[in-house]
């Protein structure tokens, strides 16, 4: 385990968390630090504590050991200041079924603000927000998949808060509503709210996260930034070429693979049939080399792909291939 | 608390299987037993029996006089037969209410008499079915007033349905009868032991009244309406319907749990505590149970026409006095830790179909299973909550004095108080610890 970061301003710390059901362990002295003003990503395998995690820091859930505090205090149950402060977005839609959109973000946000005048102008501003302008008057049954995970934003982020939590709020939408949650979620990091974005798609945590922490079987694996995740682990660049005359003629297929497989730059090579996968170790760029080498066997090829190491690659290096529940 | 009674108020109101158990099935099946108890109370009601009299040598002017009592349309013949207006001044106002309602079971005479000179000819024509008589009544050689009814008159009475209407006046006959005879056989014992007897002016007085005045007998009035053996259906049902809308609250309550839905989590992270979003959907649930709830207790009242003993402003609070009870417990049920929301609301609808069994609902079996239980084992009747809600509809009507009503009003309210506090226990210490 590598740990390449420091605290500066804390909005959440966690330290030696640990939570038991039964025998089972969920949580294994966790460490966690989140900074004010950033966009952390919490990433893990399904089972790996993520939620237990999550649910131990709102308050939600007892635990075994360790230290929770947000702001700098603990959140209790009767901790209404500092829950004002926090906003939550969970992976199922939280809403209302019998309520209209305004309804909805209108009840949230009056369990947070009081005065009536505020609520007002804040439910207008959230319903912009999520450009649910049209759709005022609709029911959730009547909105899309998309429109409903925009509600459900809404409703956590309609009172402003200082925190707030995603759990993989992009679950089941298209690409452009996607892309609307995610510039979203940036613009209310840039009005100030620091932000925990859980998710399985690696990508939009590459896009949208300043710092990403990898948890597994309840600890933490690695820390940093994507850039910092991706120098921890051997995985490089990635080469794909289509060679389909390696198909039918086995000496030079052999031939090709063992040059290859020499090349101290290479970490693996495999081919399917119609094309070539050079998976390269940490580095720098390898493609000439490749290149080079089906050169020199007068080896033709057609399309070529060179891929940099992604989260992904990094993601199940680290946490591995098996199947979890 | 006011923006949680709001929203539970407002996603009630568009729950429409909501509105159908609390309010359409009660009026549904409140219009299913008026069509099917529509003429059950007739079983009860008095109607002139075709009656042959054998008046032979036995048959005396004390006799006749009976006779010529019952089958008279004036109104002392009215009073013997047992379902006239009180005689009691003091009877309050609402028994003056009762006398007006039950004017649909007096009966203007009990006999309509054929006289014929020998019992063979009576029995011939007992036996004749065009004839249409029903009975026979002879006296024998010690004046002894003896009734003989054909087969068909004994299958009627003890069928069931609208040809069972003459077994009342039946048995008002037979009670009549007897009393006339036992009088015969005392002032003979009397005059037997004591012939001076006949000297005493009071004696001789007695002798000469009326054998079925009011110097034999009275009619008193032991309770505040006159009985309505239908009504107690339409009360059971009233507590089932009661006992139905408490799933408006379960599903209030499991709502705000965290470990039930993402809603319940979010509203868990809310600046707002627990007991008063408990408090405002339950205050919100008790609502619309007890609108709902008067629905039906004004379609029963208005729509199938059953008493409430003239008191509807005490139907009215004992309306809302039962959903406060059935929410409290809805309450409970929604606060249960493990059950999922679905099972919660099965639970529901089982424990609503339990207690009714209990209370009377399902016919005449259940009635009788009611009363056993009220006798034998009332602490049972006491907490079943279904059999409360009966009593206080039943309170209402039977009873002249309102203390019943009140002590029902109490024992509820006790239940209620017991509901909330467990409720309030169980949910103070639930966590959301299903993950």
């Amino acid at each position: 385990m590598v740990t390449m970061t420091t605290t500066t301003t804390t909005a959440v710390h966690v330290a030696g968390l640990v939570k038991r059901y039964g025998e089972r362990m969920a949580l294994d002295h966790l460490e966690l630090d989140i900074r004010e003003g950033e966009v952390f990503g919490l990433l893990g395998p399904n089972g790996s504590g993520k939620t237990t995690a999550i649910n131990c820091i709102l308050g939600l859930l007892t635990y075994d050991a360790g230290t929770i505090t947000v702001f700098g205090e603990q959140l209790t149950p009767s901790n209404y200041g500092l829950k004002r402060r926090i906003g939550v977005v969970p992976q199922d839609v939280a809403v209302f079924e019998e309520l209209n959109v305004t309804e909805n973000i209108m009840y949230f946000c009056s369990l947070h603000i009081a005065d009536k005048k505020r609520r007002k102008l804040l439910v207008e501003d959230a319903i912009e927000f999520v450009g649910l302008g049209d759709y005022r008057k609709n029911r959730p049954k009547q909105l899309s998949g998309g429109l409903k995970r925009r509600l459900n934003i809404a409703c956590g982020i309609v009172h402003r808060p200082d925190l707030i939590f995603f759990d993989e709020p992009t679950v089941a939408v298209d690409p452009q509503s996607r892309n609307a949650i995610l510039e979203g979620i940036q613009q209310l990091n840039r009005d100030g709210a620091t932000i925990v974005y859980t998710s399985h798609y690696m990508e939009e945590v590459e896009q949208i996260c300043d710092r990403i922490e990898i948890i597994d079987h309840g600890r933490k694996i690695a820390l940093g930034t994507d850039d910092e995740l991706k120098r921890m682990v051997d995985a490089g660049e990635r080469i794909v070429v289509e060679t389909p005359a390696l198909a039918i003629d086995d000496g030079l297929r052999d031939r090709v693979i063992g040059r290859l497989r020499d090349l101290p730059e290479v970490a693996a090579v495999t081919f399917d049939g119609t094309q070539l996968d050079v998976q390269c170790g940490r580095g720098e760029s390898n493609t000439v080399v490749v290149l080079t080498v089906l050169t020199d066997l007068n080896v033709p090829f057609g399309h070529l792909t060179s891929r940099p190491p992604t989260l992904n690659d990094v993601f199940l290096e680290l946490t591995g291939t098996a199947l979890r529940d | 608390m006011f923006q949680s009674f709001l929203v539970t108020l407002r996603t009630q109101l568009r729950t429409p299987s909501l509105l159908f158990w609390s309010v359409a099935f009660p009026v549904i099946l409140a219009t299913m037993f008026h069509g099917m108890f529509g003429d059950f109370g007739s079983f009860y009601n008095l109607r002139p029996l075709n009656a042959i009299v054998v008046a032979d040598s036995n048959w005396t002017s004390a006799q006749q006089a009976l006779v010529d009592a019952l089958s008279s349309n004036d109104s002392s013949a009215t009073d013997t037969a047992g379902s006239a207006p009180s005689t009691d001044e003091s009877t309050d106002e609402a028994t003056d209410e009762a006398t007006d309602e039950s004017s649909s079971t007096t009966v203007s005479a009990l006999l309509n008499v054929t006289e014929v000179p020998t019992m063979a000819d009576a029995r011939r024509l007992l036996f004749d079915a065009g004839a249409g008589e029903e009975l026979i009544l002879a006296a024998d050689a010690d004046g002894t007033l003896s009734m003989t009814i054909s087969d068909a008159t004994f299958a009627s009475i003890n069928s069931t349905g609208e040809s069972s209407d003459g077994g009342m006046a039946i048995s008002v006959l037979d009670g009549i009868l007897g009393m006339f005879n036992r009088r015969n056989v005392a002032i003979a014992d009397i005059v037997a032991a004591n012939p001076a007897a006949l000297a005493s002016p009071s004696f001789t007085a007695l002798l000469a009244a009326s054998p079925v005045g009011e110097s034999l007998t009275r009619q008193v009035t032991l309770t505040n309406f006159q009985p309505d053996p239908v009504a107690r259906y339409f009360y059971a049902l009233l507590g089932m319907a009661a006992l139905m809308t408490m799933s408006g609250a379960v599903v209030s309550v499991s709502r705000i749990q965290a470990n039930f839905s993402a809603l319940g989590m979010r509203r868990s992270l809310a600046p707002v505590s627990k007991i008063r979003q408990v408090a405002g959907g339950f205050l919100a649930s008790w609502l619309v149970a007890a609108v709902s709830l008067l629905v039906g207790v004004a379609y029963v009242r208005y729509g199938c026409d059953v008493p409430i003993g003239g008191r509807e402003w005490g139907a009215a609070l004992a309306a809302v006095m039962a959903t406060l009870t059935t929410t409290a417990l809805g309450t409970l049920l929604g606060a249960l830790p493990r059950a999922s929301l679905a099972v919660k609301e099965s639970l529901c609808s089982a424990v609503a179909c339990l207690l009714s069994l209990f209370s009377g609902l399902y016919g005449s079996f259940a009635m009788e299973l009611s009363d056993a239980i009220i006798r034998h084992a009332p602490l049972l009747a006491l907490v079943n909550p279904a059999q409360q809600i009966t009593n206080l509809f039943y309170d209402l009507l039977y009873y002249d004095s309102l203390v019943p009503f009140a002590r029902t009003c109490g024992v509820l309210a006790v239940m209620a108080a017991v509901f909330v506090v467990l409720a309030s226990l169980i949910l103070r210490r639930t966590r959301h610890d299903h993950l």
